[in-house]
């Protein structure tokens, strides 16, 4: 019995609900020398900012238990650059393309966001969570009343679906999903990395040049379900699950704490063919446990207690 | 570029805390490969080791698909990887990364490197027919390595070492230096620690030496998807940011930041 694995969240039809998550597939290309990247759902591209960002000082990435900490800083060619060199190649994907949407403060957004309106861009994914810039990023995350407002100004100037992506740095992040929901939100996407630094006792000197960073990988998995299943339960709009996802077992576990569609990060730096392998085990968990439509997973955890 | 799955031949301590791994992959597998390019190697078994590690490539067979890497026990992921066994499967990246650069211009090459660096160069002659000289900086003796296999292949092959246990007594790019009063190269091809770049860019202004160098970062995906193997180079408008596995590693001395 074949599967339907498409999900729909918005009016967008997603092939598959494995999402590559922005910042692990670049716009797409350097996947492409591995795998067909229009097998799946959908891409998340690299942030995106008014103008262009060199990033933070190096080291950028440190190695945890089972994990890894990254401090990229939003490096990118800015929007405008992007647009010339970049969104030619894009245009010519076969799959569903979100522009990830960053900056330092609320008009950052809304710039971006205008310059990538009339492109093929099928949904813009609001980064207000990203651990590696001072101003902005999480500073708007974490504060109910900033990330509404960002949301607001975003939803005002986009022509297209906004997606909100939240941190589980926020206090009380249902209450942030609750307040960008009421916003005027369309989804939700969590969670970002987790703020984390770690220590090199050799040279006594943090590893990261950025002292910090943000926590990925299978180690915040746990993490990242209760936080899915939490926001899911509290909203009405869709949750795209992320958080350490190695396997179709891992993004199955997401669906079934509420999530309508997932996201990997992590798992496609560590093996450019990650993706394809999990929308393939997805579907033969699928195929295995009886499941003819995969979108009939989302929020079907069975839960005695409530 | 390939994702493929490698066959551990030899794996052996070579000198002090520095390993030499064989292994063999499919036949077409390296037939592109440049001497400078490396392979991201996923260390087996270890759940909690994630990611994969980079390594030059010493020697490359593109027929037979066999290659070697050289590297230095440092962490965690090396330490594993030196107790790997003959007959053992990795998962290998590879070739990745921009190589060295030589066309038919140059003549004489001078290949530099300190430590570790030694392993890309290690591959050079094996691409290029040029006459050689091979200058390696090592800390003592016990850390020696490589020398002797480029006996063949270049007309000089100049050890230093730190605290004078073996060759010249003194810093790589001391005995260098001695050797470009005299003798002027067509390029220099280098991979080594920082202080030893640093102090080759001035020799290469000074002696008017076009040089390249093989720049070390910690890597992600080490295919130029995720962007945190950043290299500081001087770009059109100003300081800028490069990576190390996609836009290297290789690069030329005059654009990096030392």
């Amino acid at each position: 019995m074949a599967v339907d694995m498409s999900v729909k969240i918005c009016g967008v039809v997603f092939k598959n609900p494995v999402i590559a998550a922005s910042g692990t597939f670049s716009f797409g290309s350097d996947h492409a020398r591995f795998i067909d990247v229009n097998t799946l759902g959908g891409i998340a591209l690299k942030s995106l900012t008014p103008e262009k960002r060199a990033g933070n000082s190096p080291p950028r990435i440190a190695e945890t238990a089972s994990g890894m900490i990254n401090s990229v800083g939003l490096q990118n060619p800015g929007v405008r650059e992007f647009k010339e060199k970049i969104l030619p190649e894009v245009e010519k994907l076969e799959t569903v393309v979100i522009a990830n949407v960053a900056g330092g403060c609320i008009g950052d957004y809304v710039r971006v966001i205008e310059e990538l309106n009339d492109t093929r861009i099928d949904m813009f994914e609001l980064n207000i969570s990203c651990p590696n810039v001072k101003l902005g990023g999480a500073g708007i995350g974490t504060d109910a009343d900033t990330a509404a407002k960002c949301a607001q100004a975003a939803k005002k100037a986009a022509k297209k679906p906004v997606i909100v992506k939240l941190t589980p740095a926020a206090g009380d992040i249902v209450r942030i999903a609750k307040a960008v929901e009421s916003a005027g939100a369309d989804a939700l996407s969590l969670i970002n990395t987790l703020p984390a630094m770690a220590v090199d006792l050799t040279t006594k000197r943090p590893v990261l040049g950025n002292v910090s960073g943000g926590l990925s990988g299978p180690c915040i998995k746990p993490v990242a379900l209760k936080m899915v299943y939490d926001v899911s339960r509290a909203v009405k709009i869709p949750v795209i699950g992320m958080g350490g996802i190695m396997s179709g077992e891992d993004a199955a576990e997401f669906m079934l704490c509420g999530a309508s569609a997932v996201m990997t990060g992590t798992a496609n730096l560590i093996d450019p063919e990650a993706s394809p392998r999990i929308i393939g085990e997805l579907e033969s968990y699928a195929e295995t446990a009886g499941i003819r439509n995969i979108a009939s997973l989302t929020g079907a955890l069975e839960v005695d207690v409530e | 570029m390939f994702k493929r799955c490698a066959q551990i031949i030899r794996n052996e301590e070579i000198a002090e805390s520095v390993c030499r791994m064989a292994l063999k992959t499919d036949a077409g597998a390296l037939s592109g490969f440049i001497p400078g390019q490396f392979a991201n190697i996923k260390v087996p078994g270890r759940g909690e080791l994630l990611l994969r590690r980079p390594f030059s490539i010493s020697r490359a067979d593109a027929k037979t698909g066999e290659f070697e890497i050289s590297y230095r026990i440092a962490g965690k992921g090396t330490q594993e990887m030196s107790k790997l066994r003959a007959g053992a499967k990795i998962d290998a990246l590879l070739p990745l990364g921009k190589g060295f650069r030589l066309s038919d211009g140059e003549r004489l090459v001078y290949l530099v490197g300190g430590g570790i660096g030694v392993a890309p160069l290690l591959a050079v002659p094996g691409k290029w027919k040029k006459e050689y000289r091979a200058f390696f900086g090592y800390r003592n003796a016990g850390c020696a390595f490589g020398a002797d296999e480029m006996n063949g292949s270049c007309g000089d092959v100049v050890i230093a070492t730190d605290d004078g246990s073996a060759g010249y007594h003194g810093f790589v790019t001391q005995a260098l230096e001695e050797r470009l009063r005299a003798e002027k190269p067509d390029a220099i091809l280098a991979c080594g620690p920082l202080p030893m770049l640093r102090e080759l860019k001035r020799l290469a202004v000074e002696y008017g030496v076009p040089a390249q160098v093989s720049m070390e970062q910690r890597m992600g995906c080490g295919f130029g998807a995720c962007a945190v193997c950043a290299c500081a180079v001087n770009g059109a408008d100003g300081p800028d940011y490069k990576k190390v596995c996609a836009d290297g590693p290789v690069f030329d001395i005059n654009e990096v930041i030392l």
